[in-house]
């Protein structure tokens, strides 16, 4: 058994434990955030631009000024979303010196890439409610090929891409140890 | 990674092999819940208890981390006898912590509700890709020609 073993399972389990703490605490604020930046680059590819991004919690309620006023709106919850931010944290806690400089800023800078792929995320997922979710609205407004796009966007998203990300942006953000 | 993940999202994979595999770990948990739980019944991939269901979802399979493991090996340079039993290892490993994963689930969701949600989401999703990554790691370091240290 490696002697460092110990070490870095402290590491890990510190940096796990961090990652937890600053996903659940800053899951407010941060909806609001990702709602903000997310709401006009979804409707910069609308004619006419409708649709509204209202963060609620750690929740983004969908609306479209187009939608019958009576109508349920849709919501999208971000925790699962941005669960990827422990995965990547803790990744970064287990380097050799995890308080050095580097790697600190290393870890901020992946953090920042992270809110990129955050903001697809959102995008691929309200696109999805839009193709899928909405009844004889999304049929008639989504054809087959856009459907079946964004569906299996929000699926591979789920599925993989959010914890394949989480691991990518360390590889390539983590400095040379 | 994109190849295996095409081939589960087709439906007639899904269909033949997901559910009921699915529905395997899904009776596995709620076995391994016997001990501690009584009145657990498993209808196709459905555990419900007169407090508390739990649907087993595509994600909560363990799928999704075998497929990453299985991705990461394939890519190392190894002979094709360690990556099988990397491969095969990898998965019963994942496999065997999705089960008691499920299994802490369920009786959190028995439980104690309120933190269901922070466990399902956050905090069994990272455990179980970071033993993925652990296991790839190991297997770099004891089976693989090139150790992971050694490939930068």
């Amino acid at each position: 058994m490696r002697k460092d073993l110990w070490p870095l399972l402290a590491k890990g389990a510190a940096g796990f434990v961090l990652g937890v703490v600053l996903w659940r605490a800053f899951a407010a604020p941060y909806a609001h955030v990702l709602a903000a930046v997310t709401e006009p680059l979804i409707r910069l590819a609308e004619r006419p631009a409708v649709t509204r991004l209202i963060a609620r919690g750690s929740e983004v309620t969908i609306d479209r000024e187009d939608f019958p006023a009576s109508s349920p709106r849709p919501a999208l919850e971000l925790l699962s979303i941005t669960a990827n931010v422990i995965l990547l944290t803790t990744l970064f806690a287990v380097s050799r010196a995890p308080m050095r400089d580097r790697n600190i800023r290393a870890w901020l800078l992946a953090c920042v890439a992270l809110v990129v792929v955050h903001v697809a995320a959102i995008v691929l997922n309200v696109e999805s409610i839009y193709a899928l979710r909405l009844g004889p609205w999304s049929a008639a407004h989504y054809g087959a090929a856009a459907r079946n796009f964004w569906g299996a966007g929000a699926h591979f998203y789920t599925l993989i891409g959010s914890f394949g990300a989480g691991f990518a942006l360390w590889w390539l953000f983590r400095p040379a140890e | 990674m994109l190849v295996l993940y095409a081939v589960i999202a087709l439906n007639s994979v899904n269909d033949a092999f997901v559910v009921p595999f699915t529905a395997f770990i899904a009776r596995a948990a709620a076995a391994l819940l016997g001990g501690v739980a009584n009145g657990i019944v498993v209808t196709g991939t459905v555990m419900r208890s007169p407090a508390f269901a739990l649907d087993v979802h595509n994600g909560c399979n363990g799928i999704e981390a075998v497929i990453l493991l299985v991705a990461a090996i394939a890519a190392f340079p190894a002979s094709l006898r360690s990556r099988l039993l990397g491969v095969a290892g990898a998965s019963v490993a994942i496999q065997l912590l999705n089960v008691v994963r499920l299994s802490s689930l369920f009786w959190l969701g028995e439980h104690y509700r309120s933190v269901f949600d922070l466990f399902h989401v956050g905090v069994w999703q990272s455990l179980i890709i970071l033993a993925a990554i652990s296991i790839f790691i190991f297997w770099s370091l004891k089976f693989a020609e090139r150790p992971l240290a050694a490939s930068r």
